[in-house]
C-alpha cells in the first residue's frame, strides 16, 4: 500500500508543473553540455594525440640532430689535419723504440686531456696500434680490443679499461705511416643520456637502438619497457646511424584524455547542479503562486474566503491571481444574485399559482357545475369539470417549472373556457397560434393566464357589453411572443405609460393598483430571460387593451436547470 | 749413411720444437707491469717513462703507463683498480700516503699483485719496496745551499722571509724534503715562511701560482721549490719571477732538468738539487721483474738514486748532459 501511495505520489510530483519545469531545464542544459562535452573530449583526443605525435617527432628530431651534431664534432677531432707529434709518436712505435718520445707522448697527452676538458661526454681520445699498443689520455698501456675496421665505425656500449660505460668511435688514422693504426673517442653514456634527456610526456623516454637493433642507451638500462601500449616515433641518425626512439605511454595521452573527461563530467554535474539549483529556483517562482492559487481555488471551491489570497509581484500569475480573486468575488455575487432570483421566482411562482387557484374561483365553478347538474346539463357539467381538471392539473405540471407552449395555451385555454361559462357567455375568446412549431417549444408555466384574466376582469368585464379576448402565439427571431388583446374599456394613456414604468422598474406600484399579476409575470420572465424580455402594454380608452409577452427560448438543458433549481 | 740422416734430421726437429716450445712458454709468460707516476701532467716522470720502457724491452716485459693528467688520488685509485681488474704481473707508484690508496695498494697485494713505489713512498701500505731518493737528503742539501748563497750574499743576519711552493701535502717525499730543508738552515739562517704554495702537482698552476705571488709579495726574499712544477718554461714566460730573482730574490729548488737549468743560466734559480727519476724508471722495471722471475728482493725497503746538484759552477757541463725535453 504504501508502495502504491509512493508510486502514486511520484508519479503526482513527475506531471507537476515544478518538475516539468526542472526537467526542461535541465534537459535544456544538459544536451548542449552533453555534445559540447563529446565533441571536446573527441578534438581533443585528436588533437592531442596529434600533438605528443608531433611533439615525440621534434624530440627524436632534436636528439638526433643533438647526436649527429655531437658525433660529428667527434669525428672532426679524429679526421682532423695529420698532427707531427701523433705521426712521430707512431713512427716511433713502429720502430719499436721509444726513447726520445717524451715529448711526443707528452703533447699528445695534454692535446687529448684538453681536447677531454672542452668537450663534455668525451671519455677518451687513443691511438691503437695493430699490436694493441694503446696511447690514450690515460697512459700508455696495452689493449685487447684492436679495430679491424677499415672505416668509421661505432663500437658498443663497453666498459672501458677505468669501469666506465661508453661507446667507442673509431676510424682508421689515415695519415702517413698510420697503416695499423687507429684512433678513436670513448663517449660515456651520461652524455647520451643527456642528449636523449627529452621526453615527450612525463613517463615517455628516448632511447637509442644500432643498426642491428641492440640497444645503444635506454633510460631503463639496456632493455626496452614492453609491458605497456606505447607510441612509437622513430628517427634516424645521419651520423651515427643508430635509431632515435622516442616512446610515449599510450596510458599517459588517455589519463590525460580522463582527466579532460573528468573535467567535462566535473563541469557538466556542476553546472546541472547549478542550473538545477537555478530551475527550482525559477520553477519554484513560477510554480509556487501557481500551486498557492490551485491551492486557493480548492479552499475557495470549500467556500473559503478569497481574499485571503495574497497577491505579490507583477508578473503575469500575479495578475492571475488577481483576475481570479475578482472572478471569484463575481462568482460569488453572481451565485447570491442567482440565489435570490431563484427563491424570487420561485415566489413568484407560488404567487402565480395562489392567484390562480383563488377559493372564490373554485367555489363558483364548482358552484356553476351544481348548477348545471341540477338543470341535468349533464354534457356541459362533464365538459366544464374536464375544463377544471384539465386546469388544476396544467398548473401543477407534476411540479415542473417548464412547460411546453402547447401546454400553456391548452391551460388558458381552460381558463377561458371556464370564465366564459361562469360570465354567460359575455365574450368570445380566439386563441391563434401562427407558427405550429411554437406549440412544441418551452416556457415557464403559468405565464399567460394572469394576462387573460386582466383582459377578462379589467378590460371585458367593466365594459358591460359583449367583448373579445384574443390570444395570439408567434415566433420572432429571438423569441416567442404572446399578445393577449381585448376589446374593453382600455385604459387613458397616462395610466398605460405609468404601467409600463412600473413593470419596466421605473415607477412603484400604487397601492390602489397593485399590478400583481403583470407583475408577477414581468419579474419571472426577465429573472429567466432577462431585461430585454417581459411585458409591454398598449390600450386606447374605450378601445381595449394589448398586452405583449415577449419570452426567449428555453432550450432543453436550461429548462431542466430551472426546474431543477426550482 | 741413411741412418745418420735420419739421426741428425731427428735431432734438428727436437731442436726445434724444444726452441719453439721455450719461445711459446716465454711468450705465455711475458710479464706485464703497470707503471702509476702522480700524473701524466707532470713532465718530471717522462724520464722515468722512457726508461722503464726502454728496460722493459730489454727484459721482454710490457709495461702499462697509467695516470690521471692531473693528480688526483681519486684518478689514481681508479687507474690502480683498473690495474688489479687486468690482472697484471706488477705494480710500480708513486703516490700520495693516503689511507685509500694504502687500501687499494693492499688490495692489489691481496690478489698476489706484489706492488713497490718510487718517487713518492706508501710505508704503511705494505708495498714490498721503495725506489727513489733520499728526499730528507735533497731537501737539506737546497737549505745548505740556501745558507751558503745567503751568506755569500752577507744577508745571513738578516730577518729573511720565504714563500715555499710543494705539490700535495700528503705527499710523503715532499713533507721529507721540506724537514730536510729546514734541518738544514736551522739556528743558521732567521728566516720565516710567509706562505706555503700547493699547486696540486699541476705545472700549469705552480707557473700561475709563483707569478701571483711574486707580483703581490715583491719582497719576499727566499723562494724554496720543493719540486721542479714551474721550471719547464723559459724565465721570459714568468717575468715577475724573473724580475724578483734580479732585483735579488733567492730561489733554491728540487728537480733538475734541461728546461730548469736554463733558468739557474737566466739567474732566475740559484740552487737546484736533482733526482734521478730515468734510474727510477728503470730500476722499477728491473727489480720488479727480477722479483716475479725470481722471486728475489733488493734486500732492503728503500732502495736509493743519487741525488745531483746543479749551481753556476757546474752549469755548462750539466748543460752538455742534459737535453731539452721541449714539452712545452
Amino acid at each position: 500500500m504504501r508502495l502504491t501511495k509512493l508510486a502514486r505520489h511520484v508519479r503526482s510530483g513527475i506531471h507537476s508543473i515544478r518538475t516539468r519545469l526542472i526537467l526542461s531545464y535541465l534537459a535544456i542544459a544538459l544536451l548542449p553540455l552533453a555534445i559540447l562535452g563529446w565533441l571536446s573530449v573527441k578534438v581533443y583526443l585528436g588533437s592531442m594525440t596529434e600533438r605528443v605525435t608531433d611533439y615525440s617527432a621534434e624530440v627524436v628530431n632534436r636528439v638526433a640532430q643533438d647526436i649527429d651534431e655531437y658525433f660529428r664534432d667527434i669525428d672532426f677531432l679524429l679526421t682532423r689535419d695529420p698532427d707531427f707529434y701523433i705521426d712521430q709518436f707512431i713512427k716511433l712505435v713502429q720502430n719499436n723504440s721509444v726513447t726520445n718520445s717524451r715529448k711526443y707522448v707528452f703533447r699528445i697527452w695534454e692535446d687529448f686531456n684538453n681536447l677531454r676538458r672542452v668537450k663534455p661526454g668525451l671519455e677518451d681520445l687513443a691511438i691503437t696500434f695493430g699490436d694493441g699498443r694503446i696511447l690514450s689520455s690515460y697512459g700508455f698501456y696495452y689493449t685487447d680490443y684492436v679495430p679491424q675496421d677499415s672505416e668509421l665505425k661505432l663500437v658498443g656500449p663497453r666498459v672501458n679499461r677505468f669501469g666506465r660505460e661508453v661507446v667507442t668511435m673509431v676510424r682508421p688514422y689515415t695519415a702517413e705511416g698510420g697503416r695499423d693504426v687507429w684512433v678513436s673517442a670513448d663517449i660515456n653514456l651520461e652524455r647520451l643520456a643527456s642528449m636523449a634527456n627529452l621526453k615527450a610526456s612525463p613517463r615517455g623516454y628516448v632511447y637509442i637502438m644500432d643498426r642491428d637493433g641492440q640497444i645503444v642507451f635506454s633510460p631503463h638500462g639496456h632493455e626496452v619497457d614492453n609491458s605497456e601500449k606505447v607510441l612509437i616515433n622513430t628517427v634516424d641518425s645521419e651520423v651515427t646511424g643508430w635509431k632515435i626512439v622516442s616512446v610515449v605511454y599510450a596510458d599517459e595521452v588517455e589519463a590525460e584524455l580522463a582527466y579532460l573527461k573528468r573535467l567535462t563530467y566535473g563541469g557538466i554535474i556542476l553546472v546541472l547542479v547549478g542550473v538545477g539549483f537555478l530551475a527550482a529556483y525559477l520553477s519554484h517562482a513560477i510554480s509556487h503562486p501557481i500551486r498557492r492559487l490551485q491551492e486557493f481555488a480548492r479552499q475557495a471551491t470549500l467556500d473559503a474566503a478569497a481574499e485571503d489570497l495574497p497577491v505579490a509581484g507583477r508578473d503575469e500569475i500575479a495578475q492571475l491571481s488577481t483576475d481570479f480573486r475578482t472572478m471569484l468575488a463575481r462568482i460569488k455575487e453572481l451565485m447570491s444574485e442567482n440565489l435570490k432570483e431563484q427563491k424570487l421566482l420561485r415566489k413568484l411562482e407560488i404567487e402565480s399559482l395562489t392567484n390562480q387557484i383563488k377559493p372564490h374561483f373554485i367555489y363558483n365553478t364548482l358552484d356553476m357545475i351544481i348548477g348545471q347538474l341540477e338543470k341535468e346539463q349533464t354534457e356541459e357539467a362533464i365538459y366544464l369539470i374536464e375544463a377544471l381538471g384539465n386546469f388544476f392539473r396544467l398548473s401543477l405540471s407534476q411540479g415542473r417549472e417548464v412547460v411546453q407552449v402547447a401546454s400553456e395555451i391548452e391551460h388558458v385555454r381552460n381558463y377561458l373556457y371556464i370564465q366564459q361559462l361562469r360570465h354567460g357567455q359575455g365574450y368570445q375568446y380566439h386563441i391563434q397560434v401562427q407558427e405550429a412549431e411554437v406549440l412544441d417549444y418551452l416556457m415557464p408555466r403559468l405565464l399567460l393566464q394572469p394576462l387573460v384574466e386582466n383582459a377578462i376582469f379589467h378590460g371585458i368585464l367593466p365594459a358591460d357589453r359583449p367583448g373579445r379576448v384574443e390570444v395570439v402565439v408567434s415566433r420572432s427571431h429571438d423569441g416567442i411572443v404572446f399578445t393577449v388583446a381585448d376589446n374593453g374599456v382600455g385604459m387613458e394613456p397616462g395610466d398605460v405609460e405609468q404601467l409600463n414604468r412600473i413593470l419596466a422598474g421605473e415607477a412603484a406600484a400604487q397601492e390602489n393598483r397593485p399590478c400583481f399579476g403583470l407583475l408577477n409575470v414581468q419579474k419571472r420572465a426577465q429573472l429567466i430571460f432577462g431585461p430585454s424580455y417581459g411585458l409591454t402594454l398598449d390600450s386606447e380608452p374605450g378601445q381595449g387593451t394589448r398586452t405583449i409577452l415577449k419570452i426567449g427560448f428555453l432550450d432543453e438543458q436550461l429548462a431542466l436547470d430551472t426546474s431543477e433549481s426550482a | 749413411m741413411g741412418d745418420l740422416h735420419k739421426s741428425t734430421a731427428c735431432a734438428g726437429i727436437i731442436v726445434v720444437v724444444l726452441i719453439l716450445a721455450c719461445w711459446g712458454a716465454l711468450a705465455a709468460e711475458q710479464l706485464t707491469i703497470g707503471f702509476v707516476p702522480r700524473s701524466l701532467g707532470n713532465p718530471i716522470f717522462l724520464d722515468a717513462f722512457e726508461n722503464a720502457h726502454q728496460k722493459a724491452l730489454e727484459l721482454g716485459v710490457r709495461v702499462e703507463w697509467l695516470a690521471p693528467f692531473d693528480f688526483s688520488t681519486e684518478g689514481q685509485l681508479a687507474v690502480i683498480e683498473s690495474l688489479i681488474e687486468q690482472g697484471v704481473d706488477g705494480i710500480v707508484v708513486s703516490v700520495n700516503d693516503v689511507p685509500e690508496i694504502q687500501a687499494a695498494i693492499q688490495r692489489a697485494l691481496a690478489q698476489g699483485i706484489p706492488v713497490i713505489t718510487f718517487d713518492a713512498d706508501s710505508p704503511g701500505s705494505g708495498r714490498l719496496f721503495h725506489i727513489g731518493i733520499d728526499n730528507f737528503k735533497a731537501g737539506w742539501e737546497a737549505g745548505a745551499a740556501l745558507v751558503d748563497i745567503v751568506r755569500a750574499r752577507g744577508m745571513d743576519k738578516q730577518h729573511l722571509t720565504a714563500v715555499i711552493m710543494t705539490g700535495e701535502p700528503d705527499a710523503l717525499n715532499l713533507v721529507q724534503r721540506i724537514d730536510g730543508f729546514f734541518t738544514a738552515i736551522g739556528g743558521k739562517l732567521d728566516l720565516q715562511v710567509d706562505e706555503v704554495l700547493h699547486n696540486q702537482d699541476n705545472v700549469d698552476l705552480a707557473i700561475i701560482m709563483v707569478e701571483d705571488y711574486l707580483k703581490q709579495n715583491p719582497d719576499v726574499d727566499v723562494f724554496f721549490f720543493v719540486g721542479g712544477w714551474p721550471f719547464y718554461v723559459p724565465s721570459d714566460a714568468m717575468p715577475a719571477f724573473k724580475q724578483w730573482a734580479h732585483a735579488g730574490g733567492i730561489a733554491v729548488g728540487i728537480d733538475i732538468f734541461y728546461d730548469a737549468l736554463l733558468l739557474l743560466r737566466d739567474g732566475v734559480l740559484q740552487y737546484l738539487v736533482g733526482q734521478d727519476m730515468a734510474s727510477m724508471g728503470a730500476l722499477g722495471v728491473e727489480l720488479l721483474v727480477d722479483y716475479l722471475r725470481t722471486g728475489r728482493l733488493p734486500g732492503t725497503d728503500f732502495v736509493e738514486v743519487g741525488l745531483t746538484y746543479a749551481s753556476q759552477e757546474n752549469l755548462q757541463e750539466l748543460l752538455q748532459i742534459y737535453e731539452p725535453w721541449l714539452v712545452k
